[in-house]
């Protein structure tokens, strides 16, 4: 009996310190969840912001502070798909407990199979936190290797030449602040204007998108979280994709949820996408700034947000995030 | 059957990784009498993994031999059932072998190539009174669709395979020893595999696809085809551990299929220790029948040249795999008329007999003469010649003096990493060679503490060094193709 103890022992502590010393080499790789834990820790964030790439451009949290005083991030990744999206609500949920969850629902109303994008499914789960939710999320996504992306170093082991064989940050870089990413520049073509596709018409959206919106809502309902669905602005809208945000917003309206639709208030946001895109659709830093200016009075005006300017622990944490902001600033011109 | 295809249940995917302790925690949970059902029923979900269609295949010939093993036994002088039974066999694995060179697409189901021997030689050991004829379908069943051989051998015999099967159905036990041998061969095969065969086919694959021969000049034309042999060996013996330590963790023990044939002096041993069961099947199933060397010399070179036709064959129904069979078939005529003044010649040149340096010369040459021979394994006929010729028309030592060997695509460190790899598997292969031990019992015998720090460095190079990942199909064996 105690020979086969110390036979366990001995196999156990072989595959610790493998693993162990595997673990340690593995350089870290970024992704929204852990890089908000990392960027601002747990139990802060008032207001977070879910969604893809419209989300992670068209929303800079050092204004929604410098003009309302809201502590927020911003945890949205490329092409994220609604069951990823739901996903990231329930780890925002575990890690900060938002009063706020502020939800971009383009993806919802787009077809498939660009919700199965693999190299976006990477984007938003490979560091995803191990777990059930990460399998499920997975399974979803339609991809064929879920165990290499559950356990992760076989996606990023393609580097065979060096000896540091894992590739670093494989999937995006975290020079993000509050999981904004600045851009400047300006759109060169041009573009539809939305008056011209402007519709009050529905159409039903894709049946998996509409389980999973109304996932996200009884979620939230359920865990004592504000919801808030947006459609930020964006110019290569179509009058079908239109409908189908009209779809969402009847769904929004009928679960008494706030629906911000960006494309709508193009003329009160006063955006021009000639110079507030830096790539003729996503917003660049001015056309955030107006979209986030927006959201902030709206979010003013049917919900009760604490001010957090004064308070040492966020104060310390804004410093730094300018700080960052102004290195990338200074990047970008250079 | 959907999910089944969903699965991905080859060797190296970190599906099957993780699947095979829960396997073999639950083999080990039931009782005796149910494990050879779970067995089936794995093996089954196993092969139907790799295309559920070809299931019925390999269910077919099981039944096919099943029922011809029943009635040779009964009537041993009647020939014609087994000829009929032999050739039916023999024409669905050259009709799916000869699908290569017909205007049509027909993928050849995983594996036809190995269980087809393993049928007819289960027919002809019925028909010849070695073995008994099997009236358990499901013993036949779990024989031919046995999970770690199925896809690439080894070649398992039915009289080796029935014994171990009827005394695991009664008495297997978790033997601890056992089990962290298998895992311990295991780890070995994916060490060989994954660190330095993956890794040496990245300037092997460029090169072959390219063609762009004329390029890099004598020298490293040589170099590539060195590095074809080692990665032809450690492939295909990294499987070949790999599916042994299976077995032997499931109470099965597996016919070696290599034994450091790279070390040996001569091409015939060299087929002493290369994918030891097929040469045996075919000497025991062809060489032997034909006559063996038992009819005079001329008979035997003839009866070593069908040999190895046929065995050029089973490979493939190209011109290429002909040539390679048949190189190796001139190299044992000569070998054989070379012998009696081989050392005579030695001397004349000056070597000692016996000695290390004659050891060494002759090692040497046989290791060259059988890694011009992959040359042939590797590529087309035409291909092949040409790659040879321009190897021997000029140096090019230009060519390596300006790193053009780095732009195969391997980096100095990769090849560094090759070189450490290889001597390292040299070390236990030399073990294997001189003293017929494996890396289990010679890790074993120098205790605990090398055993475990042995496993811990494969364990941590095949992490950190090994060929896997989302760019990389690691888990195509090349012998998979056969």
């Amino acid at each position: 009996m105690r020979k086969n103890i110390w036979r366990a022992i001995r196999v156990f502590f072989i595959l610790l310190l493998v693993s162990i010393l595997f673990y340690l080499y593995l350089p870290p790789q970024w992704n929204a969840i852990t890089n908000m834990k990392k960027e601002i820790g747990e139990e802060k964030a008032d207001i977070v912001f879910i969604g893809s790439s419209h989300v992670f451009n068209g929303i800079n949290p050092i204004l929604l502070w410098d003009e309302q005083g809201f502590f927020s991030y911003v945890a949205a990744c490329g092409g994220q798909a609604p069951w990823q999206s739901y996903a990231y609500i329930k780890a925002v949920n575990n890690l900060e407990h938002p009063q706020i969850i502020v939800l971009d629902v383009y993806c919802f109303g787009i077809e498939e199979p660009r919700l199965y994008d693999y190299n976006h499914t990477l984007e938003n789960m490979l560091t995803y936190p191990f777990g059930i939710e990460k399998y499920k999320t997975l399974r979803e996504s339609k991809i064929d290797n879920i165990a290499d992306v559950m356990v992760v170093f076989p996606i990023i082991h393609d580097n065979y030449e060096q000896i540091k064989g894992l590739s670093i940050n494989k999937v995006l870089d975290s020079n993000w602040v509050l999981g904004y990413s600045y851009r400047i520049g300006e759109c060169n073509e041009t573009l539809t204007p939305f008056d011209a596709i402007y519709t009050d018409e529905l159409a039903p959206i894709d049946t998996k998108c509409e389980i999973y919106l109304n996932k996200c809502i009884t979620y939230c309902k359920e865990n004592n979280i504000e919801l808030v669905l947006i459609n930020s602005p964006w110019p290569r809208i179509t009058e079908d994709d239109q409908k189908k945000y009209n779809y969402i917003a009847q769904i929004a309206a009928n679960s008494d949820i706030l629906f911000l639709d960006g494309n709508k208030e193009m003329k009160s946001l006063n955006i021009d996408y000639m110079q507030d895109s830096y790539d003729g659709s996503h917003l660049n830093y001015y056309g955030a700034c107006k979209w986030t200016k927006y959201l902030g009075n709206e979010i003013c005006k049917y919900f009760s947000v604490r001010n957090r300017r004064g308070e040492a622990k966020y104060e310390s944490i804004m410093q730094r995030s300018r700080e960052k902001l102004k290195k990338q600033i200074l990047v970008t011109v250079d | 059957m959907s999910c089944i295809k969903d699965m991905d249940f080859s060797l190296t995917s970190l599906f099957f990784i993780f699947l095979l302790p829960i396997y073999i925690v639950l083999y080990y949970l039931l009782p005796n009498r149910f494990r050879q059902y779970f067995l089936l029923v794995f093996n089954l979900i196993f092969y139907a993994s790799f295309g559920p269609r070809y299931l019925l295949l390999l269910v077919s010939e099981v039944v096919i031999i099943y029922f011809v093993g029943v009635l040779i036994s009964r009537d041993r002088t009647n020939r014609g059932i087994l000829a009929v039974a032999i050739i039916l066999l023999v024409v669905i694995l050259l009709f799916f072998k000869g699908s290569s060179i017909f205007p049509m697409t027909i993928v050849a189901p995983l594996g036809v190539s190995f269980y087809t021997l393993q049928g007819i030689s289960y027919l002809l050991d019925v028909r010849n009174g070695k073995i008994q004829c099997e009236h358990n379908v499901f013993n036949l069943l779990i024989y031919m669709s046995f999970f770690p051989t199925v896809t690439s051998g080894p070649i398992f015999r039915y009289h080796d395979f029935i014994g171990q099967h009827l005394q695991n159905i009664l008495e297997l036990k978790p033997d601890y020893n056992r089990i962290v041998n298998g895992i311990i061969y295991m780890i070995y095969g994916y060490f060989l595999k994954l660190v330095i065969a993956e890794r040496v086919a990245i300037p092997v694959n460029k090169l072959f696809d390219t063609f762009e021969t004329a390029e890099y000049g004598g020298i490293i034309l040589f170099i590539v085809s060195i590095a074809y042999s080692l990665q032809i060996y450690f492939d295909f013996a990294g499987y070949s551990a790999i599916v042994i330590g299976i077995a032997e963790t499931i109470g099965f023990n597996l016919p070696e299929n290599f034994r450091a044939p790279y070390l040996v002096k001569n091409v015939k041993d060299f087929w002493g220790g290369w994918h030891i069961t097929l040469s045996t099947w075919l000497r025991d199933y062809i060489y032997i029948p034909l006559g063996g060397s038992k009819k005079g010399k001329f008979r035997k070179w003839i009866n070593i040249l069908i040999t190895f036709i046929l065995s050029g064959i089973w490979h493939g129904f190209r011109w290429h795999y002909l040539a390679w069979a048949m190189l190796h078939g001139i190299y044992r005529i000569v070998g054989d008329v070379v012998f009696p003044i081989k050392h005579r010649l030695l001397l004349y040149a000056g070597v000692k007999k016996d000695t290390a340096f004659c050891r060494l010369l002759e090692t040497t040459i046989t290791f060259v003469l059988i890694s011009f021979a992959w040359v042939f394994f590797r590529t087309g006929l035409r291909s092949s010649i040409i790659y040879i010729v321009q190897m021997f028309s000029s140096l090019g030592l230009e060519n390596m003096i300006h790193g053009r060997l780095w732009d195969l695509g391997l980096s100095p460190f990769g090849w560094l990493v090759v070189m450490l790899g290889t001597v390292f598997a040299f070390v236990f292969d030399l073990q294997l060679y001189c003293h017929k031990k494996r890396i289990d019992v010679v890790l074993d015998e120098q205790g605990v503490s090398a055993k475990s720090f042995c496993v811990i460095f494969m364990l941590l190079m095949i992490l950190v060094l090994g060929i896997y990942g989302d760019n990389y199909d690691a888990g195509s064996f090349i012998y998979k193709d056969f």
